[in-house]
């Protein structure tokens, strides 16, 4: 956010383990501003490696800092985080007004300012209708959207949102979606848990993916996706002269092999997709050759994922 | 355009006009018990003893020592002890009752619900959480014990022409204070243990009536049979017993007043171990 100093969420060496389980083994990791999205499969230690940068759970070893602080040791740090919870922890005794009252107030909001607060996120989450209502009559999209409408009461700077799409219909989906990226886009810190790819990936590129209780990966999907030897990126071109093409490509750095399939459209294997890319156009000019469509066919965040897992 | 481009602003909280997080956590717990009905009858149901203790007072005021005979000096008197006798009376029962609908429910729905997470994810601490939730148990406790004690003092002062202004309207309210809140203190803090220990507030409910007429139940059986060491059993009589220290009054079961202090102490502290080892702003994963 303009005018706001950065925010920094690291790890460092944190582990967590339960008896003789661990369930996060030694992670380091830094998030700065935008939406990250933090991956794993179930069991793989996501949701603990979520609470422990939450400062809602204690590490057995490590530190985790906002800011250069421990969050749980300066409760007032919490002023700048949003927590949306996996769990439905909601009391069916309240009416939704009355639930986000409390939270808003109880994060520290000026009193003359309450009231205000409270319609502008029922609002924004087209709760307004149904604010009056007990909690318990809460379709489980409501209480989604009203889980996240408390993470957003005092307009955090760093937001964690547990599966926060889980039982949204579709259109709430996709403006749940929305409204994640521009949290980021604003220049909030947002991670994002999740296990259901094709989501995150509309949200962000940028992810942290844990598997077996280790960190596996972290940073931009497509970067990721470049340092996988083992699986040679595949892109297809479409071009009006496919054979042409693909004689032409075989010859080039950094193409592994290259195919036709049918007249139009060739297929080639690179380990090196972003120095494919880079040199694509050289290539072309110096062909002669013009391709109408160039579509990459497994930097996806599903590929990366089953590539990294082996699953 | 993203919106910081646009000028946004961001929200800086001063924090300085902002409620107290223990009295939000509190507020939320007493609202809604006081918008049921079962619960406004109780607490006015708590004020007749006082009516009739009123009603008696007034009648003495003018009848004088004939009615004090008929009804015993120690009830309707305005003394400390009186007041000590009134309270061990009915309004001991209305304290079990009213810890009873609003104590067990306030911790374990939380936990139930994985609520914790909610209220640790803000900037308030362990103190705040459990300072507001003893404060739903420890107001209605006060609103059936204190409250109409203090309006039996400045009743008793405005008809009794006898009454001294210093002792009805200054002394007597201040031990009425003291000896209120300590119970009802203790009060809270042992039924909110047993909330945060159950994941069912009917189990909190179980054993706190359990603890409370159980024990005095025993200790009544022992009285009769002569076992005087059944006693210590009687879990609500060692609260007023530990009370009546600070009324002047004469103990209310076989146990030295004193000692019945030091068990109230014990517990209290056993109670305050019980919540800050079940209530964490970290969750604990099993």
């Amino acid at each position: 956010m303009i005018g706001q100093p950065p925010v920094r969420l690291e790890a460092h060496e944190v582990g967590k383990w339960f008896g003789e389980v661990v369930a996060v083994g030694n992670c380091s990791l830094e998030v700065g501003r935008g939406v990250v999205g933090l991956l794993g499969q179930n069991g793989a230690g996501k949701t603990t490696l979520f609470k422990l940068l939450a400062g809602l759970i204690t590490p057995s070893r490590g530190r985790v800092l906002l800011d250069g602080h421990p969050l749980r040791s300066h409760v007032g740090l919490y002023r700048r985080v949003g927590f949306c919870p996996e769990s439905d922890a909601l009391p069916g005794w309240l009416t939704g007004r009355e639930f986000l009252h409390m939270l808003v107030r109880l994060a520290g909001v000026e009193r003359a300012r309450v009231r205000g607060r409270v319609d502008e996120l029922l609002e924004r989450f087209e709760l307004t209708d149904a604010a009056n209502r007990r909690l318990g009559g809460y379709s489980k999209g409501m209480r989604q959207k009203l889980k996240l409408a408390q993470a957003l009461a005092h307009d955090p700077d760093v937001l964690f949102m547990d599966e926060p799409l889980n039982g949204m219909d579709p259109v709430s989906r996709h403006q749940a979606i929305g409204a994640i990226r521009q949290l980021g886009e604003e220049g909030r810190t947002v991670l994002v848990s999740s296990h259901i790819l094709p989501e995150v990936e509309e949200m962000t590129r940028r992810i942290i993916l844990i598997h077996r209780s280790k960190v596996l990966a972290e940073g931009d999907v497509t970067e990721i996706r470049d340092l996988i030897p083992e699986y040679p990126t595949v892109v297809a071109l479409r071009c009006a002269r496919a054979r042409e093409l693909a004689a032409h490509l075989v010859r080039q750095e950094h193409v592994m092999g290259v195919e036709c399939e049918g007249d139009s459209r060739v297929i080639v294997r690179t380990e090196h997709a972003l120095a494919f890319y880079r040199a694509l156009p050289g290539w072309l000019l110096e062909s002669g050759l013009a391709v109408e469509e160039i579509h990459t066919l497994d930097d996806d965040l599903e590929s990366v994922f089953t590539y990294l897992t082996g699953d | 355009m993203p919106v910081h481009e646009r000028g946004y602003t961001h929200w800086n909280p001063s924090g300085l006009a902002a409620d107290p997080p223990w009295l939000v956590i509190a507020r939320r717990g007493l609202v809604p018990a006081l918008k049921k009905r079962r619960n406004l009858l109780l607490l006015f149901a708590a004020l007749v003893p006082a009516i009739i203790k009123g009603v008696i007072i007034f009648i003495k005021a003018r009848a004088g020592e004939i009615l004090e005979l008929a009804v015993g000096s120690d009830w309707t008197s305005l003394t400390p002890a009186g007041f000590m006798a009134f309270l061990d009376w009915w309004p001991s029962l209305f304290g079990f009752l009213v810890t009873l609908v609003l104590g067990p429910a306030l911790i374990a729905s939380d936990k139930q619900e994985n609520g914790l997470s909610l209220y640790f994810s803000r900037p308030i601490g362990v103190f705040d959480y459990l300072g507001g939730k003893v404060l739903v148990v420890l107001a209605g406790y006060l609103a059936v014990t204190l409250v109409p004690s203090l309006l039996l003092c400045v009743f008793g002062y405005l008809v009794d022409p006898t009454a001294v202004g210093l002792e009805l309207l200054l002394l007597t309210p201040l031990r009425l204070i003291v000896m209120c809140t300590f119970i009802g203190l203790g009060l809270s803090l042992v039924i909110l243990s047993f909330s945060a220990m159950a994941t069912r507030t009917v189990l909190v409910v179980v054993w706190w009536s359990i603890l409370c007429i159980g024990g005095g139940a025993v200790s009544s059986i022992g009285d009769a049979v002569g076992l005087d060491s059944f006693a210590y059993l009687n879990f609500l009589g060692h609260w007023y017993n530990a009370a009546a220290l600070v009324m002047s009054a004469s103990p209310r079961i076989a146990v030295e007043p004193a000692v019945s202090l030091l068990i109230c102490l014990v517990i209290m502290a056993a109670a305050v171990a019980v919540l800050r080892r079940r209530i964490r702003p970290v969750e604990v994963v099993v």
